[in-house]
């Protein structure tokens, strides 16, 4: 079953403090995980930063699972992140962009890629890092061949707002791909709470993942390009 | 201190405030309410609930019980259970 998963996570939605302490960050992250901060050269990264790049690899693949595996648990400490490999020579710099979009056909080498473990699958992670937020996407596939994502800033930070928004940033951008005119297209949920595209009342084969937080929004979804 | 589970709702409501935009629905929840689903709470704040719920009624939330806390009956159940521990 295809699926996709994403996150994004606000670092002004964050208590600094509060992650750097043992209490809250061995609730997330596992020993041997706690480990890859020195292994694989995160030393100029803030570790707060590191503890919330793996929570937003995490749920990403909890998110992807979710729609697979009816009734499943988010369980941090389950999911197991095997490694991460940071961008060569990346500096993190502010966003300042309107959105950012990416399908995978054009290069981006400021991506953090990770490999995970979680039951019997295998996962892999690509990750987007900027001084306002962590984004994350996972696929079953390494080269993530048919996975689009994108990130954007909002206005207001209001639930529904974030929720309104998000919806109408990846409908934009169905829109523009699918073929024929797509007026009738909305994002509704399927019996396990998973978004999913609908035409009318008809759901249609797109598996896609929506993720906000204060004042980001972020989607993931899967089709063939066209 | 034995605290009956109506009790534990109110303290809980407090752990859940900063959290949660909607007080109103806060003001209302019952055992089947969702901490995710129905109260909007982003899923990021999830430890912090764990923590703060730690802290407020001085218990230890291992990660096993700590993932049944889904909805308000569930983390109810859960610190029933931690309190009890220390009796």
């Amino acid at each position: 079953m295809k699926s996709t998963g994403n996150d994004i996570v606000a670092l002004q939605g964050i208590n600094r403090q509060r992650t750097n302490h043992f209490l809250f960050y061995s609730k997330i992250l596992s020993v041997s995980e706690q480990a890859l901060y020195y292994r694989y050269g995160f030393a100029e990264m803030p570790f707060e930063q590191f503890v919330w790049l793996l929570w937003s690899i995490k749920e990403s693949v909890y998110k992807y699972q979710k729609r697979i595996v009816p009734g499943l648990i988010f369980s941090p400490t389950k999911i197991i992140i095997q490694g991460i490999d940071p961008p060569y020579r990346h500096t993190v710099t502010s966003f300042g962009g309107i959105q950012w979009e990416n399908n995978n056909k054009e290069s981006c080498e400021e991506l953090y890629k990770g490999i995970i473990i979680f039951g019997a699958g295998i996962f892999y992670s690509r990750s987007k890092i900027h001084c306002e937020f962590i984004t994350t996407v996972v696929s079953n596939d390494e080269n993530f061949e048919n996975t689009w994502w994108g990130i954007k800033p909002i206005d207001h930070a209001a639930y529904d707002n974030q929720s309104k928004a998000v919806r109408a940033f990846i409908l934009d951008k169905l829109k523009s791909i699918l073929p024929g005119r797509q007026d009738n297209l909305r994002i509704g949920k399927n019996r396990l709470d998973c978004p999913v595209v609908l035409m009318g009342a008809m759901e249609m084969n797109i598996p896609v993942s929506l993720a906000h937080h204060d004042h980001f929004i972020a989607y993931s979804f899967l089709l063939k390009h066209p | 201190m034995i605290m009956d589970r109506q009790e534990i709702i109110d303290e809980l409501k407090k752990v859940l405030a900063p959290y949660t935009e909607d007080k109103e629905l806060l003001d209302g929840i019952n055992e089947q309410t969702n901490l995710i689903t129905d109260l909007k709470i982003n899923s990021a704040n999830l430890v912090d609930i764990i923590i703060d719920a730690e802290s407020k009624y001085n218990i230890e939330i291992d990660l096993d019980s700590a993932e049944k806390m889904i909805n308000v009956g569930s983390c109810i159940d859960v610190i029933v259970e931690k309190m009890n521990l220390k009796m």
